[in-house]
């Protein structure tokens, strides 16, 4: 059993809205684990970026107000850190990228000054070592032409391009741990490929834990271990991947794969749509949230919220937050 | 003291459909609650009322009358005393804000309309093949008005004119015209690729309707601050033409009594002075929350609830 | 509604199309820079027959968003024509042009950005009707509710306005505004990429609707193939500004002939662990402003040959069909008859 890089107890996220305060993350808690790929999947709205944010620290002031337990990265509880500790935590031991680079770096410098500036500030080496490992690390993330890339500017390179130097500059410092918040998204099909190899590949040599955030149920099957489904700012379950698609346990996620449309070169699946819209987050119902929408919901789904509990047979490894949920892969189908 | 940014919900939570909140103007709602705002429009409101006394005819009317002696300290015949002429300052302050009021809202409306059209225009036509020169055109113009001396203008206009009452207006309004057409032309020029510009332009709808239906409505948030803005400066330009003796001939204006006040203080009397400044510092103070606090709730940008 | 349905091919057409692409070229001056003229679009040609849905599929700078631009008439093409019920676009007097506008509708991918933000849905849908002079002034307002209730709106949204609706609201109200002027062709484009996939699974759902109910044919440009194979009887793959290979759908997904559609298929990302995902393309795509000599693909074909890179492929026919619009047609070296 691996040890535990990031453990993350009740944390909460909660944002002044006209209609009231908005619970837009609710009692979150997790643990991410050394060298493995999570993914946290949701649609937009369910709180999964803000989560991310969150954990770094990012979360605007007066807008947003976090608590939480605890947010342990190894033995550093990063709730109770200052802004100056959080800022040498931040890109050396816990790093982010984020969906659409071009906005993500600076337009105004090169590739190789802002790679080099992110070195030197939490490697502590000189001007020519840190181009050099610039250099190192573009090569490591598979650009071909290294040398020109550090003379480019942003806008000269294409959406995989610059999701790779992201990428570089996170990992630069060898992080414990890398929040990857929908990277692909912006990108094609034929680059987004590409690109979710190389982390993976990366996340394993060099140790480092990766939060993959996304929407899309494609990524999460090819790139992550296990994965937590979020809706409404609560996790409603959390598997192996495996288990995740073959035998899901909350209705949600079932929904959720029946509205995902798969190529196929026999008969055509049709894809199915979840009834009903996503509640407004600041007048969340009291229950389970998903209960108006859920085919298996009834009184006690929409007055006693379910808590996070183990699937029958599955100790904690496989865990859902259901009344009623889908027959567990130890019953017959 | 500006509202804290609420995040921009309506992006964040695209699958949420917001109910319209209880007061219609949402805007109007989050600005209620700006301090600087309210301050800001209460000091105009007080000044917009002491206007229309004057207009009214209830205040002011004496502006020109010599009664009393000369340089009278503040009684309670003349509220702020006398000026070298004997004529009483706090009736030539107050009538000073007709003055001050009509310039502003003639210049910032005029301007403001003017380079609202020319801009979305040029805009408009920038880039398109056989009809840059629309675009090409109205820039050119804005630079010539623009590398014109601004004073220099004003004078060969006034002199033109030959002391018409509307030379330092139509100087002003020509010259003021060209920040917001720049500004108006590179918002339309933002504007016209997006989408729903595309879908009036698909049904084929007339050039014209798309400026004035989908075009001009999204640039409000800056022509309202530019207004403003513009409001501000015109009292201004007068308050420096009336000292130079180029603007208001046959009225009186803070511009007036500074001139006139230059020679007082000499002579250690600052009743003009002081009244002409401080009414002056006091509206243009709450113009600027006013601008300052309508940038922030009109900026399309915020979709808070 | 049943989990699976079987494919009918289509019907077979002895009717002219709807829509006919024929040789079409749109290019852009590029400012800055360098400049010079970016060729979006260079000779692409296809047929789209009434009550069809004819699946557009290219990834980012293939070009086939300004293709639909050129056929709205909204970017003039440099060469080419549009032919709509066989009259050409382009030579179309005012007042055919207008009624082609009533019959070819757009809906764009960000309903957000396509729904003006400062009027209401009100006006946004009474704007067509008024517009295109449709029925009497009194009863168009009935016809937007009428609208409404097609795409599965309640009449209450007509006060709101755009910023206060959910992104699938949105898009049903962009679809219910194409409805209006009761067309023949809607071209939507990218119109369901920015959803959520619960969103995207109602919409579609809307549409095949639409297309039963109503009979009205679609240009559905994606760029994700899952989403095309639930939608389209056609199907079209654009490269760098060149169509590629256009097949009956159920033929492009069993039997892809250019390699193109084939790494395309391979690189969708399937949603089941067990499934391995081979990275078959490599590198960059080139950039639109130099597209490579010969083949436009022979930079990061797998199956490049000597001739790619030199000449142009040209179309060849790779079945037999009876109908035209089953033909399964590729612009490939490896198929040359």
């Amino acid at each position: 059993m691996s040890r535990t890089v990031l453990s993350v107890r009740n944390l909460s996220v909660s944002v002044q809205t006209g209609l009231g305060l908005a619970r837009v993350v609710d009692r979150l808690s997790f643990s991410l684990r050394d060298g493995e790929v999570l993914g946290l999947v949701g649609e937009s709205g369910c709180g999964k970026s803000i989560t991310a944010a969150a954990l770094m620290g990012l979360v605007p002031s007066p807008a947003g107000i976090v608590t939480a337990d605890q947010i342990m990265l190894g033995d550093k509880n990063l709730v109770q850190l200052d802004e100056a500790s959080l800022r040498r935590v931040r890109g050396s031991e816990i790093s982010m990228i984020f969906q659409e680079p071009l906005t993500a770096l600076d337009p105004v410098f090169s590739i190789g000054s802002q790679l080099s500036t992110v070195i030197r500030r939490h490697r502590g080496e000189n001007r020519h070592q840190a181009r050099r490992s610039s250099v190192e690390m573009l090569e490591r993330v598979g650009m071909a032409d290294a040398h020109r890339i550090m003379q480019s500017y942003p806008h000269q390179l294409s959406g995989g391009m610059r999701q790779r130097v992201m990428i570089a500059m996170a990992m630069a410092c060898r992080p414990r741990v890398l929040i990857a918040d929908e990277p692909t998204t912006a990108l094609d099909v034929t680059t987004q490929a590409q690109v979710l190899e190389q982390l993976s590949e990366l996340g394993q040599s060099f140790g480092t834990a990766i939060l993959l955030i996304t929407h899309d149920l494609g990524v999460v099957a090819q790139a992550c271990d296990r994965a937590l489904i979020m809706y409404c700012g609560r996790i409603v379950e959390e598997a192996p991947v495996e288990a995740l698609f073959t035998a899901p346990t909350h209705p949600y996620t079932a929904g959720l794969l029946a509205a995902v449309p798969r190529i196929s070169s026999a008969q055509v699946q049709r894809v199915q749509a979840i009834p009903g819209l996503v509640p407004h987050p600041a007048a969340l119902p009291d229950g389970c949230h998903f209960a108006d929408r859920c085919p298996r919901a009834d009184s006690q789904c929409r007055t006693l919220t379910p808590r996070m509990q183990a699937v029958d047979g599955q100790k904690s490894i496989h865990r859902h937050a259901c009344h009623h949920p889908l027959s567990s892969p130890s019953h017959a189908r | 003291m500006k509202t804290p940014r609420t995040l921009t919900l309506s992006r964040a939570f695209p699958n949420h459909a917001f109910e319209p909140s209880p007061a219609r103007g949402r805007t109007w709602y989050k600005l209620q609650q700006d301090k600087a705002f309210l301050l800001g429009l209460a000091i105009v409101a007080i000044f917009l009322l002491l206007t229309l006394a004057v207009v009214f005819g209830w205040l002011g009317q004496g502006w020109s009358v010599a009664g009393g002696g000369r340089w009278e300290p503040v009684s309670v015949n003349h509220w702020l005393g006398t000026n070298l002429l004997g004529q009483d300052i706090f009736q030539r302050a107050v009538f000073s804000l007709r003055t001050a009021f009509e310039i502003g809202l003639v210049v910032s409306l005029l301007s403001t309309l003017l380079g609202a059209l020319l801009g979305a225009l040029a805009g408009w036509y920038n880039g398109q093949p056989g009809r840059t020169w629309v675009d090409g055109g109205i820039l050119w113009f804005m630079g010539v008005l623009d590398s014109i001396p601004f004073y220099l203008f004003v004078a060969a206009v006034a002199y033109a004119l030959q002391g018409w009452p509307w030379a330092m207006h139509i100087a002003m309004v020509a010259t003021f015209w060209t920040t917001t057409g720049r500004l108006i032309r590179a918002e339309a020029m933002r504007i016209k690729s997006r989408e729903f510009v595309l879908s009036a332009r698909a049904i084929g709808l007339p050039t014209p309707l798309i400026l004035l239906r989908h075009v001009l409505p999204n640039t409000l948030h800056i022509l309202l601050v530019q207004a403003t803005i513009s409001f501000v400066a015109a009292i201004k330009t007068e308050v420096i033409l009336s000292f130079l003796g180029l603007g208001v001939q046959d009225s009186v204006s803070w511009g007036l009594m500074l001139a006139e006040s230059t020679q007082e203080v000499l002579a250690g009397h600052f009743n003009n002075f002081l009244a002409a400044s401080l009414m002056l510092f006091m509206l243009l103070l709450g113009f600027n929350l006013l601008a300052d606090a309508l940038q922030d709730a009109f900026d399309p940008r915020q979709a808070s609830l | 509604m049943p989990a699976t349905t079987h494919y009918r091919p289509p019907p077979m057409h002895a009717n002219p199309p709807l829509l006919s692409v024929r040789d079409l070229v749109v290019k852009y001056r590029v400012k800055g820079g360098r400049g010079g003229l970016l060729t979006a679009v260079n000779g692409v040609s296809f047929d789209i027959h009434a009550g069809s849905i004819f699946g557009l599929v290219g990834e980012s700078g293939s070009g086939k968003t300004s293709l639909a631009h050129s056929i709205m008439q909204l970017v003039q093409p440099c060469a080419g024509e549009v032919l709509f019920h066989g009259e050409n676009l382009a030579h179309m007097k005012q007042a055919s042009l207008q009624k082609t506008r009533r019959n070819i509708q757009l809906v764009f991918q960000d309903p957000l950005a396509s729904l003006s933000p400062r009027r209401s849905i009100a006006q946004t849908l009474i704007e067509p009707l008024d517009h295109f002079r449709i029925d009497v002034a009194g009863r168009r307002h009935a016809r937007a509710c009428r609208a409404l209730e097609t795409v599965g709106l309640e009449p209450d949204v007509l006060q709101r306005f755009p910023h206060e609706l959910s992104s699938g609201q949105r898009q049903r109200v962009a679809l219910a505004r194409a409805l209006l002027p009761e067309p023949e062709l809607i071209i939507a484009d990218e119109a369901v990429s920015s959803l959520d996939v619960s969103v995207q699974a109602r919409i579609i759902e809307l549409i095949l609707d639409l297309r039963q109910k109503l009979g009205i044919a679609f240009l559905f440009i994606a760029h994700d193939l899952a989403v095309i194979q639930q939608l389209a009887d056609r199907v079209g793959v654009m490269y760098l500004g060149k169509m590629i290979e256009i097949a009956p759908a159920h033929r492009l997904f069993r039997q892809a002939a250019h390699p193109y559609t084939r790494a395309l298929l391979e690189a969708v990302p399937v949603p089941d662990p067990a499934h391995a995902n081979p990275v078959v393309l490599q590198g960059e795509p080139p950039s639109a402003l130099t597209p490579p000599a010969g083949c436009v693909f022979h930079t990061r074909c797998p199956q490049v040959m000597e001739q790619c890179r030199v000449l142009e492929p040209l179309d060849s026919q790779i079945n037999d069909p009876g109908a035209k619009n089953t033909a399964h047609h590729v612009w490939c070296h490896l198929w040359k008859e």
